[in-house]
């Protein structure tokens, strides 16, 4: 029944959007300033429309010529040093200063300039904005082909049939066929993110890690209303196995900000991020499985209470720490980090209530 | 399913007393008190239709503003109720990022590595997925009617509608946020007509 229903969402919404405290003051004060700045564009706005009048009238009389492709970014001469673009054997990432187009649309098309497992071709990606009113989701489509199709992607009155469209709301695996080749991407808001896989990598000291940082291009809107935007940026990595092994799966990524003390994660744990693209056809992949370290690291934080409190993250930690030599376990305190932030974030989720199954629709 | 990013506040507010004054001081004061007493579910409803924190938190801004100018009239019945109104037909077209101005407070900002918020915006990411498949007048009267609990006759009125259409639109709406959390990956891709 509907009512059943509202009360499980009710439920659900006292748990995901807690009421908690707004400060009065601060609510003043931000009230005050925007009403200040409300009086002074209206000022300005008056003076502002008599130029877009003028500005209309000539364009009425005037031929209308092609609009020029302009990259979005501001190009970078050189890559910052923070961040590897090859921070792994077999691994490398869409460098910052990617070149991005904004399309007639407002979509954006970025050319990762990585290569594509199809020969000859490299990826791009698109995304589309929410829609006006955030009436619609941003989306990625991913794109595989050439220059030529780089300049019809752009210049296309409609996007084409991409290799695979998916809600831009977390990261996503493109995965070959034969599973030796992926490509990971996904949005990014501010702060610093890692990457963060199931299987082993070797970083260039040899050390087995299971995550790296992230670079990230753009920004690109995300989302546009009126004269408005917000923005994000946006990363890809290309993952290859070694010697003809299969790539390492991608876990998910886990984010951190100084600035902000931001800390999280998002894991894959179904198919619908992730996609097996052979070169020629999409289809639906499986996510991976974890290791014995993360089964045994996961039934440990199913009895803690609290799993995304401090006992959550520093019994994860011990752990970890404990089998530090075990073949799936980072062996750098920031990977383990990182893992264990992956690790009780899926344990979280795992506890997230859910309506009830079956049940009367509509109504 | 993916969960998202968690968002972890550090701690540090400094808060101020204050007192009573009287003339616009006085109303100020009103203000205060009622950002403090509405603050938090105001900015439950703009997170809901909003879609995401700082969006959320741009509307809830743009909101209060409206409700300052206004003040007057809006004291003059429930301040919540006008709030509320302007709250949930605001067209957002002036958000934009604007984390300088977040209004946060210390009680939720916890020590960095308390990871309480990760299971809140795990599932917040979740719902917000799922409202964002609705259009917007259906998430509106979703939110207010089965999310706020608020009556058919009330979100009528708030929200400008036929009780007729809140009915059914609350109802559609409701459909598929019951197919889109139940079966979230039969409802990735899927989006409305717009």
């Amino acid at each position: 029944m509907n009512d059943d229903f509202s009360r499980q969402l009710r439920a659900m919404v006292d748990e995901a959007v807690p009421e908690r405290p707004v400060d009065g003051l601060t609510g003043l004060r931000v009230a005050r300033r925007r009403a200040q700045r409300h009086r002074a564009r209206g000022v300005a706005l008056s003076v502002a429309a008599s130029v877009v009048v003028g500005a209309a009238a000539l364009g009425a009389v005037t031929t209308l010529e092609p609009r020029p492709v302009v990259p979005a970014s501001t190009a970078s001469p050189a890559p910052r040093d923070t961040v590897d673009l090859q921070p792994a054997a077999g691994v490398r990432q869409m460098p910052s200063w990617a070149r991005t187009y904004v399309r007639h649309d407002g979509a954006t098309v970025v050319d990762t300039s990585l290569d594509s497992w199809a020969p000859g071709e490299r990826f791009f990606l698109a995304l589309t904005p929410a829609g006006p009113g955030l009436e619609g989701p941003p989306r990625f489509a991913v794109y595989s082909g050439t220059d030529d199709d780089l300049s019809a992607l752009i210049e296309a009155d409609a996007l084409p049939e991409p290799v695979w469209e998916t809600f831009a709301g977390g990261p996503r695996v493109l995965v070959s066929g034969d599973g030796r080749h992926a490509l990971a991407f996904g949005p990014r808001d501010g702060g610093s993110s890692r990457l963060v896989t199931w299987d082993p990598m070797t970083d260039s000291e040899g050390r087995r890690i299971f995550s790296y940082p992230l670079e990230a291009a753009g920004p690109l809107t995300w989302g546009t209303h009126g004269h408005s935007e917000t923005n994000v940026r946006v990363w890809a990595s290309r993952v290859d196995g070694i010697d003809g092994a299969r790539a390492p799966a991608v876990r998910g990524t886990v984010q951190h900000s100084g600035g902000f003390a931001q800390i999280g994660a998002a894991a894959c744990t179904d198919g619908d991020c992730v996609r097996v693209w052979d070169g020629g056809t999409a289809s639906p992949g499986e996510p991976a499985r974890p290791g014995p370290v993360d089964l045994a690291v996961a039934a440990a934080l199913a009895d803690v209470e609290e799993v995304t409190g401090p006992d959550g993250l520093g019994l994860c930690l011990a752990l970890r720490e404990e089998r530090r030599d075990d073949e799936g376990v980072d062996s750098t305190v920031t990977g383990r980090q990182a893992q264990c932030v992956a690790d009780v974030v899926a344990e979280s989720v795992r506890r997230v209530p859910r309506p009830a199954e079956g049940g009367a629709q509509g109504g | 399913m993916w969960g998202d990013v968690s968002v972890l506040w550090e701690s540090g507010e400094v808060r101020q007393d204050f007192v009573v004054p009287a003339g616009k001081e006085a109303r100020d004061a009103e203000f205060v008190a009622f950002v403090e007493a509405s603050g938090p579910v105001l900015r439950r409803v703009a997170m809901l239709l909003a879609g995401d924190l700082h969006r959320g938190e741009e509307l809830l801004q743009a909101t209060l503003e409206r409700t300052y100018r206004s003040w007057s009239r809006a004291r003059d019945g429930d301040p919540l109720v006008y709030a509320r109104r302007i709250l949930a037909n605001l067209r957002i077209d002036t958000w934009r990022r604007t984390r300088r101005e977040l209004l946060l407070t210390a009680d939720e900002m916890p020590e960095r590595g308390n990871g309480d918020e990760t299971h809140h915006v795990a599932l917040r990411d979740e719902l917000t997925r799922a409202l964002l498949l609705l259009p917007v007048k259906q998430r509106r009267v979703v939110v207010l009617r089965h999310l706020l609990d608020l009556s058919e006759a009330e979100v009528a009125e708030e929200l400008g509608l036929p009780r007729g259409t809140v009915k059914s639109a609350g109802s559609r709406g409701l459909a598929t946020l019951r197919e889109a959390l139940q079966h979230p990956a039969e409802s990735e891709g899927r989006t409305h007509e717009r």
